[in-house]
């Protein structure tokens, strides 16, 4: 594309305009825009190649002057009075445009001037020099006196001025000038003389404009003595600036129309240089960008913001659009996916065009346009016509559009599938064949008059499919309106509901094998009724349910025993009226709604012929499917006898208790009395009774003393059984103390090592406990009263550690086992199981005294707790007895 | 000050046998006065029934007091001698064969001033009255009689 196809002002911006003189200076656009500025300047420029002439100008000018100066020399010598100048022809040469250098030129052309008009002698020798030099410029040159007459000209200047030498010098300037033009340059002339330095001036004759520069020759007194003219004709550039002038205008015009247009339009427009930096871009886009680009290159902005093209590949700096404009290749909409440094992303369409001046590609013009939103759009369109086509796939028959006209235009895939139809043919109204024989007429009538009436579309019909099996079809459509009210086209769904035809086929066989069930299932209901009836009846207990409001709602057989009321009066009266405590009866069941159920409820029920009847109630709540709470079920247990039987335990044990205090009191008293005449007796009577009859006596008084230790430990052990426990924590540690403390007070003279751990601690009785932990260190002090290095230990260690505990103890692993050790004389452990029954002893009297009630008094006591006491021993090894008083499932 | 006498409240035989024989032993020459019930008891402590008309005798040095008493028992007989200002100081020593532990709380709650058990052996028997003489009729000082607390 060439540059000046573009549709822009830009074109004329780059192309060179053909107009501007070649003799002008290096080029040079005074009003650009500036981002254009730096474009023009890399503009390849022809004028530049004139630095080669100057220089070699520069060489022959310095010849030159050294050969003027060598001449001027000679000349003074010999004619001080001047020379004559002489024009002459010269050849062309390049044009010099350096101002200075023309200023040198011309001085060094005045001198040898002055020169050409001293030196006379030299004219034979360097006039043709002097000649060619004069010859040399396209320039005018003249030699004025002066008061303004015609000295000489160079044979361009008669040309010029169109008039041969003879007729123009000796003429002043009045005679051969008009009056104006003659003026003008006398008044400059005058001005050169006056202040002897040079002066430029343009003015214009029969159409030619001049430059002209008069110079003065000075003598060597440093007056003037002539003035040197040079004239050039500038016409031509008079006239070429006028042109660019107009160019200049039309250029800032053109600026400013691009400017506007740049800030007006909303795309991204930068323009690039050659080398690919931006130079100028438009208000669009720094915020597309994230920054301004300007003066920024492109792998710059390429390594700032990531490029994508549409399916994600990224674009590297030389495959950016404008990287392939810049080659050469004019890229339109492009699109790209650009992502910003600050992580922003948007979709771009890029066009991008090389710029050309004489075919070569001097930049590039980008233009970016977001497509964003339209993608978004697209992609929701998109998405949009997947949704409604899965949806239309996913419905047996799908859905359908027709035209106003009533003719399908779409019919999605699963019905054409089903039917075998195209959606060619379906448009052509090939549905209607296959529309079942009965149906086809009708919905192909009511279809029509639908479409007429533009209604809306519902009707049932069957389809044959491609099995040949015909389809339960239900179809519905309306007609989509648009604003002005016209039918845009139908749009419908068809409901394959063949299976729902079969449901409701089943339901109803469903229903009637329901039905049976159900008539099944209530026989068995009522039997099963009957059967729990008949269990309820059977029940001796008085079984009733009542109602929230405390109404009896049924009762059994039992229940009218017990009250002596029949069922029916029973039911519907007051369930706490039955009872001599009717407050209590009412608290109950006030309860059992409360908290769900109660446990051994005690009522007493009250017979209409006045016996009463303890009673136990058990009672629930009973809850509906739902769980709502229906009623309560309450079952009451006949305690009379049980409680009865309590009473008559009371009554033994009260017995028990008075036969205890006689035997305390009265049982002793005799003993007593034979033992006290026995020994008043020994006292008295001693001399009167022989050895054996003394004997005797010691034997019946050591007999009542027996007898009173086995009364007093069978009361004790009596006593361990009745009393009442009171459970605090006891520190046993100090009680074993105080038990050891007593041990050696009554037995002092016994070395006894005991060992007591420290800190056992037990929830009991203190008073029990001190009894069984007393009865069982007495019992290991006694045993190993034997030993002379008696060891007793009390301690505990966890349940866990034990090796062998016995079987069945239900306590947790950590529960404390106490133990007490002794290593005195032991027993056998198949008598282990004797042990603990009072008066139970292992050993002789004679060996070891005692009555044999301690242990079985520990025992008691470990039991009363609820824990449970065992033994391992062997005999002459020691016995260890352990106990544990956490009572079973506590 | 002729030495009072002792109240042995005993229905035994045997035991006031015993007791009078172990208090003999012991040189106690205090008159033993013995009561049979706790009747007899109160009627000699405060000279009603067959005591009335007694006149003004001194009350007794000690009542060595059996808890089980025919008629009135030990324990009612203590609890009317604490309740009449004249004998609220007389000292009280219950000398019974039983140990049980509400006899002995019981004895002590109406206000006895000692509980002595008697032992089956009798030289501990013996021992025991022994004790009881020395203490009560040597070393103790009763309350001056008819004092006021």
């Amino acid at each position: 594309m060439d540059a000046a196809s573009l549709p822009s002002p830009l074109h004329n911006i780059f192309r060179r305009p053909a107009a501007l003189p070649k003799q002008s200076p290096p080029y040079f656009v005074p009003y650009c825009h500036n981002s254009i500025r730096p474009v023009l300047l890399k503009l390849p420029v022809t004028t530049r190649r004139s630095s080669l002439t100057r220089k070699q100008l520069l060489e022959e000018n310095a010849e030159l002057r050294a050969r003027l100066a060598e001449a001027e020399e000679r000349l003074r010598a010999r004619h001080p009075e001047g020379v004559e100048a002489a024009p002459g022809d010269g050849g062309g040469g390049e044009r010099v445009f350096d101002p200075n250098e023309r200023e040198r030129t011309h001085q060094a052309l005045a001198s040898a001037a002055l020169a050409v008009q001293d030196v006379t002698d030299l004219r034979r020798t360097e006039e043709a020099t002097l000649r060619g030099i004069l010859d040399a410029t396209q320039e005018s040159i003249w030699l004025f006196s002066p008061e303004g007459r015609m000295l000489m000209g160079n044979t361009i200047a008669f040309q010029r001025f169109g008039k041969p030498p003879a007729d123009i010098i000796g003429k002043h300037f009045n005679e051969i000038l008009p009056p104006e033009l003659a003026r003008t340059r006398l008044a400059r002339l005058r001005e050169v003389v006056e202040f002897a330095r040079p002066v430029d001036f343009e003015d214009e004759r029969c159409g030619i404009f001049f430059h002209h520069r008069f110079y003065p020759v000075l003598d060597a007194a440093g007056q003037v003595t002539s003035v040197a003219c040079f004239s050039r004709d500038v016409t031509e550039r008079k006239r070429s600036d006028g042109e660019r002038v107009q160019l200049l205008t039309r250029l800032q015009e053109q600026h400013a129309e691009l400017d506007a247009v740049l800030a007006a339009i909303q795309d991204v427009v930068l323009i690039y240089d050659k080398d690919g930096t931006v130079r100028l871009v438009n208000r669009a886009c720094v915020p597309a960008y994230g920054f301004d680009p300007t003066n920024h290159s492109l792998p710059d902005i390429v390594r700032r913001n990531s490029y994508h093209d549409i399916d994600g590949r990224p674009l590297d700096a030389e495959s950016v659009p404008t990287a392939r404009a810049l080659r050469g290749e004019s890229v339109r909409n492009a699109q790209c996916v650009v992502q910003r440094m600050d992580g922003a992303e948007a979709a771009w369409e890029i066009s991008s065009t090389p710029l050309r001046i004489g075919g070569e590609v001097v930049g590039a013009v980008t233009v970016w346009h977001d497509i964003t939103e339209r993608q978004k759009v697209a992609e929701r369109l998109r998405q949009s016509e997947a949704l409604y086509r899965a949806i239309g796939e996913s419905i047996d028959y799908g859905v359908w559009t027709c035209a106003p006209d009533g003719r399908n235009t779409y019919a999605s895939e699963s019905f054409l599938k089903l039917v075998g139809l195209t959606q060619e043919q379906c448009s052509n109204f090939g549905w209607g064949a296959v529309l079942h024989p009965d149906d086809a007429h009708h919905t192909i009538e009511a279809w029509k008059e639908c479409v007429r009436q533009r209604g809306m579309w519902d009707i049932e019909h069957r389809v044959r499919g491609v099995d040949g099996q015909y389809h339960a079809v239900l179809a519905r459509g309306v007609p989509v309106l648009n604003d002005r009210g016209e039918i845009v086209c139908w749009a419908g769904i068809n409901l394959d509901i063949s299976r729902l035809k079969r449901a409701e086929e089943e339901l109803r066989h469903l229903n009637a094998k329901l039905e049976q069930r159900v008539n099944e299932r209530t026989a068995e209901l009522t039997l099963a009724a009957q059967y729990a009836r008949s269990l309820i009846e059977a029940s001796l207990d008085p079984l009733v349910t009542i109602s929230a409001d405390g109404r009896i709602t049924d009762a059994n057989r039992a229940t009218e025993l017990a009250t002596g009321v029949a069922r029916d009066e029973l039911v519907g009266s007051d369930f706490s009226s039955y009872f001599t405590d009717a407050d209590r009866a009412r608290a109950g069941y006030q309860r059992v709604i409360a908290e769900g159920l109660v446990r051994d409820y005690a009522l007493t029920l009250r017979h209409t012929s006045g016996h009463t009847m303890d009673v136990l109630y058990n009672a629930t709540v009973y809850r509906n499917g739902a769980g709502e709470v229906q009623g309560i079920f309450a079952a009451a247990r006949d305690i009379t006898h049980r409680n009865r039987a309590e009473e008559q335990l009371k009554a033994a044990n009260r017995d028990l208790e008075a036969f205890c205090y006689s035997v305390s009191h009265d049982l002793r008293a005799p003993l007593r009395g034979i033992d006290g005449f026995s020994q008043a007796l020994l006292e008295d009577y001693l001399d009167r009774l022989d050895a054996e009859g003394q004997g005797h006596l010691r034997w019946i008084r050591s007999e009542c003393q027996r007898m009173g230790c086995l009364i007093d430990d069978l009361l004790n052990l009596s006593r361990v059984g009745r009393v009442a426990i009171e459970r605090k924590s006891v520190d046993l540690t100090a009680l074993a103390q105080e038990i050891v403390a007593g041990l050696r007070r009554t037995a002092g003279n016994r070395s006894v090592r005991f060992q007591i751990a420290n800190g056992l601690r037990a929830e009991g009785d203190s008073h029990l406990l001190r009894a069984a932990l007393s009865n069982l260190l007495d019992n290991a002090w006694k045993y190993t009263a034997k030993r002379p290095d008696a060891e007793i230990e009390f301690g505990s260690l966890p349940l866990r550690a034990l090796a062998n505990p016995p079987e069945g103890l239900g306590c947790p692993p950590a529960t404390p086992v106490f133990f007490v050790r002794d290593n005195g004389v032991g027993f056998d452990m198949a008598y282990a199981h004797k042990l603990f029954a009072p008066f139970q002893r292992l050993h002789s009297v004679k060996e070891f005294p005692g009555t044999g009630i301690g242990l079985a008094i520990a025992h008691r006591v470990v039991h009363r707790h609820g824990g449970h006491i065992w033994t391992q021993a062997a005999v002459d090894r020691g016995a260890t007895f352990y106990f544990v008083l956490t009572p079973k499932g506590h | 000050m002729p030495n009072r006498v002792i109240l042995l409240v005993e229905d035994n035989p045997s035991d006031e046998a015993l007791t009078l024989r172990a208090l003999k032993k012991h040189q106690v020459i205090n008159e033993v006065v013995v009561a049979r019930d706790g009747v007899e008891a109160l009627d000699y402590i405060f000279a009603t029934g067959a005591h009335a008309g007694r006149g003004a005798i001194p009350l007794p040095e000690v009542v060595l007091l059996d808890l089980k008493l025919p008629k009135v028992d030990g324990l009612e007989v203590l609890r009317r001698i604490r309740a009449d200002a004249r004998t609220r100081l007389l000292p009280v020593i219950m000398l019974t064969s039983s140990l049980e532990e509400r006899d002995v709380v019981a004895s002590y709650a109406c206000g006895a001033n000692s509980y002595v058990r008697k032992p089956v052996d009798f030289i501990e028997f013996v021992e025991a009255i022994r004790q009881l003489g020395l203490y009560w009729l040597v070393l103790n000082t009763p309350a001056p009689l008819g004092a006021e607390p």
